[in-house]
């Protein structure tokens, strides 16, 4: 069963972080302001940042609970994590890239993946140019593969396509909603552009001043 | 002129770039685990133990050399039991221009890798974790291959350092002719003895060798990655 449930309390300099929110295998948006707490979240859930209190499940495995002394690594929390500037190795080639998510894969089984992710996101013919040589939704596409190469159980993405002009946006968004279909994975992203929201949300949290305010579908929260 | 270009003129030649080679394998050895653990840590006393090892860079040689005589002299903290139980000592040995050396340049090792490894983008090294990879992987993979060029310079500044170094190997190692007097050494030698041509071709050798491995290394810290 694929769901993250998440609560996270924190006494951060200029205000305090207070959520608590539960997905299943969907696509779920955080949206609101900058400065809202959003990032902060995923960080937290990534193991980036410890929160002072809180507990973080992805299906019946633990991966956060203070009350328990529980607080995994972010090695060992199985997250497929994509970056607000992707983070992409400069001094590998995009095959390397790729391959370096595969930690804890058999020699074999990351061979064939990579492969299979190559193909998916199109980026055959690339596997030997470096980040700084390929174009920007050429490098978000690396960063998804290289994320989903050891089968993540949590995908979270911190404004992944903010780097992007519209129309790439739009693809981009396309493809992470068949990617999060295809894979029935439980998907957080952050944004704070509406339409990317509305687009691509099964359901919205929206932030504000570390709280959230109101959540439901992008129907209900973002067609007011 | 070069008459001066003889046997003893060679053999400090030899020596002190054996003494550099090695101390700058040290430094190394050293200095990059070092520079790391001050840009990546944060512990008890981290800026004071980053204070003392820098110490040696604005302290005069003779300082150093005096201290090292404490540490590592026949009644030294180090050298007195080392003498008990070998009958060996450092002292007045080429191993002896080494350990100066090392002491000398550890600090240009240790300062340029901890900028080097501090202007690392943290983001990579979260990526490289939320990937599953332990911090030393990442440190073997991602910060020292990012930070090659900022080591490799401190490693050419230490090079350099330690083919300099004079009043630290005065004291430690002494100045025999043949065992311990290094280029620098030999050149205070020659003036001091008169042997003027002797000293020319010593301060040019010397000159073109520390200028070539500045030239070499500013190529190579300027080519693409």
């Amino acid at each position: 069963m694929s769901s993250l449930a998440v609560s996270l309390r924190a006494r951060l300099p200029g205000f305090d972080l207070d959520v608590a929110w539960e997905i299943g295998a969907e696509l779920a948006v955080l949206f609101g302001p900058s400065g809202a707490g959003k990032s902060l979240s995923l960080r937290m859930i990534a193991g980036l940042l410890q929160p002072d209190a809180g507990r973080v499940a992805a299906g019946d495995h633990l991966l956060l609970d203070t009350t328990l002394a529980v607080c995994l690594p972010p090695q060992l929390r199985s997250i497929g994590y994509v970056f607000q500037d992707l983070a992409l190795f400069p001094h590998m080639t995009v095959l390397e890239n790729i391959l370096y998510g595969g930690h804890g894969l058999e020699k074999e089984e990351r061979a064939e993946r990579t492969e299979s992710l190559i193909r998916r996101f199109g980026l055959g013919g690339l596997q030997k140019r470096r980040p700084g040589e390929i174009s920007g939704g050429q490098k978000q596409r690396v960063a998804f593969a290289r994320a989903l190469l050891r089968r993540p159980s949590v995908l979270l993405l911190d404004e992944p396509f903010s780097a992007l002009d519209t129309p790439l946006r739009r693809d981009m968004g396309e493809l992470l909603r068949e990617v999060q279909r295809e894979h029935k994975l439980p998907t957080v992203l952050v944004t704070h552009d509406e339409a990317e929201a509305t687009l691509l949300a099964d359901s919205v949290f929206l932030y504000e001043h570390g709280r959230i305010i109101r959540q439901g579908t992008p129907q209900e929260i973002l067609d007011f | 002129m070069l008459d001066g270009l003889d046997g003893p003129a060679l053999a400090a030649l030899a020596l002190s770039l054996r003494v550099a080679a090695i101390a700058t394998a040290l430094v190394a050895l050293a200095g990059i685990p070092a520079g790391y653990l001050l840009a990546r840590r944060r512990f008890f006393g981290r800026e004071l133990i980053d204070a003392l090892v820098t110490l040696p860079l604005v302290l005069p040689p003779t300082v150093v050399g005096y201290y090292l005589i404490l540490l590592l002299g026949r009644n030294g903290l180090l050298g007195a039991p080392l003498y008990r139980w070998t009958g060996w000592s450092v002292m007045f040995t080429w191993q002896a221009a080494v350990v100066a050396s090392f002491v000398v340049a550890l600090p240009f090792m240790i300062k340029t890798s901890r900028a080097a490894i501090e202007a690392v983008d943290r983001t990579l090294l979260d990526a490289s974790c939320t990937l599953g990879h332990s911090e030393l992987w990442t440190a073997l993979r991602v910060t020292l291959p990012l930070a090659r060029r900022g080591i490799f310079a401190g490693a050419v500044l230490s090079f350099a350092r330690a083919m300099g170094e004079f009043g630290a190997t005065l004291m430690l190692a002494g100045n025999i002719p043949g065992r311990t007097s290094t280029m620098p050494l030999e050149i205070y030698s020659a003036v001091a003895g008169g042997e003027w041509g002797h000293a020319h071709i010593l301060v040019l050798l010397f000159t073109g060798i520390s200028a070539l491995a500045l030239y070499g290394a500013n190529r190579l810290t300027r080519s693409s990655p």
